[in-house]
């Protein structure tokens, strides 16, 4: 009784969802034809869809969508520190995902759970390092960001939507941030994985000295001639396969990168014709 | 850098241009490495000024600015005690800011002359409107201002019965029904010509 959430109406306390008690058939990674599953091959990128400006409380906003996965990101500032924090010569980043109680198979608690926090906190490490911090004394930028669905490569899209979102408000930066996510399997490096894709991998048990594991990166294209500015890895990949992953990484982030520059530069010259009608 | 009608457009982390002697990073760009690049998503404009030519990157709206010391700021007061007046500074400059922050007039940088004798009363009441410089970022909650100068204290206000008041010297300010006292401004007109 203690921890039911007095708000909702949620199903009776014994209930589970019934698709784990379904039959979960194996889909193979690879079939015959060297195709994935949802026909893509093994170093192919989802389709992505991007655009600015689609929240208008907030100062700057952006809503990504790469393959299923959705991600709708709202930046407040710089504004006033939050009473009780210290005083700072540069601005504080405060950074939260949070994900819709319908955005995965398995419906998620409203509370930030461990996967939220500890994505939300590899975030904010990953925008300090991209905003220009000393500009904004004594203040502090809010990155706000809902995920609408989980269809895999969520914190890259996180990073990707964060990065957008920035920029559209108006706040100094170094680069624009894009973000990827590959995983090994088998031996094979798939880009771009699935929800379903890293369910299987994730609960793959793992003898020792065999390879398998997921890489998320975020990075910085053009400043200092690319940069890294977020790495998370999970599993167990050899140091040469880790390389070769970063590079097909920046590629993939070269191809987010020419789209989402045409997005921004699409809204600026929306922008400046918007202004040159009204003055 | 794309451009369309004329316009050059740029995201950040575009070079800019070269670091050279009489070319210098403005608002919206940072440099690195001898070049310039853009900090910001806009229009790439040179402004020549007597230091040499200032690269700066701007969108139509205005840039994020924040209060930093020296720039002039409006502001208006929330409450006014015989120490200070608190006030929420609204814009920076031409830039609206986009969520007010808290600053505080001291009563000893009200005017420059007889500071030891101000009456806060007398100088500004609860939703004047202020133009006052920044002297520093102050502490956590707080800017600290200054309105001792001639150009610097209440630009507009209203008289205790909702009247707008109108100045008529240094320390008044009339309206049709009375006269009030305040710290006025003198707001020069855009182009006037320098006396």
């Amino acid at each position: 009784m203690g921890s039911r959430d007095s708000r909702r109406i949620l199903g009776p306390e014994k209930s589970i969802p019934y698709s784990l008690l379904q039959t979960q058939e194996m889909k193979h990674f690879l079939a015959e034809d060297g195709l994935r599953w949802d026909g893509r091959s093994a170093v192919d990128p989802r389709k992505l869809f991007m655009s600015v400006g689609v929240i208008s409380q907030a100062k700057g906003s952006s809503y990504l969508e790469v393959g299923n996965t959705k991600v709708c990101c709202g930046v407040y500032g710089p504004m006033d520190v939050q009473r009780g924090s210290d005083f700072n010569m540069s601005c504080k980043v405060l950074c939260e995902v949070k994900m819709a109680p319908f955005s995965c198979s398995v419906r998620k608690s409203p509370q930030p759970d461990k996967q939220q926090r500890e994505m939300s906190r590899q975030l904010k490490d990953a925008l300090e390092t991209v905003i220009v911090l000393d500009k904004f004394p004594k203040s502090q930028i809010d990155v706000y960001l809902t995920v609408i669905e989980d269809d895999g490569g969520l914190l890259a899209a996180c990073i990707t939507a964060a990065g957008l979102a920035i920029c559209h408000a108006n706040i100094d930066v170094y680069d624009l941030v894009i973000g990827a996510s590959l995983l090994w399997h088998d031996g094979i490096l798939y880009a771009d994985p699935t929800h379903h894709e890293e369910e299987c991998e994730g609960h793959k048990i793992r003898n020792s000295g065999s390879e398998g594991g997921q890489l998320t990166v975020g990075i910085m294209p053009k400043y200092a001639n690319g940069q890294v500015s977020l790495l998370v890895q999970g599993g167990q990949i050899s140091a040469d396969n880790l390389c070769e992953g970063l590079e097909v990484a920046v590629e993939i982030c070269q191809r987010i990168y020419t789209l989402s520059r045409k997005t921004l530069i699409d809204y600026v010259e929306q922008s400046l014709e918007a202004n040159s009608d009204s003055s | 850098m794309k451009s369309g009608n004329g316009h050059i457009v740029c995201v950040p982390g575009q070079r800019i241009c070269e670091v050279s002697g009489n070319i210098l990073a403005g608002e919206g760009t940072y440099t690195f490495n001898k070049y310039i690049y853009a900090s910001l998503a806009g229009q790439v404009t040179v402004v020549p000024t007597e230091d040499g030519q200032v690269v700066k990157v701007t969108l139509g709206r205005q840039g994020t600015v924040m209060p930093e010391a020296g720039s002039v700021v409006t502001c208006r007061v929330l409450s006014v005690n015989p120490n200070q007046a608190t006030v929420l500074i609204i814009c920076v400059g031409s830039n609206k800011l986009h969520s007010p922050v808290s600053g505080t007039v001291k009563k000893q940088n009200v005017r420059d002359y007889q500071i030891d004798t101000v009456e806060m009363y007398n100088c500004f009441r609860p939703d004047d409107i202020i133009l006052a410089a920044v002297l520093s970022l102050g502490d956590l909650r707080n800017y600290e201002l200054s309105t001792a100068g001639t150009e610097l204290g209440v630009v507009t206000a209203y008289c205790e019965e909702g009247h707008p008041l109108v100045p008529a010297s240094w320390t008044t300010m009339k309206c049709k029904c009375r006269t009030e006292r305040r710290k006025v401004a003198k707001v020069m007109p855009p182009k006037s010509t320098s006396a």
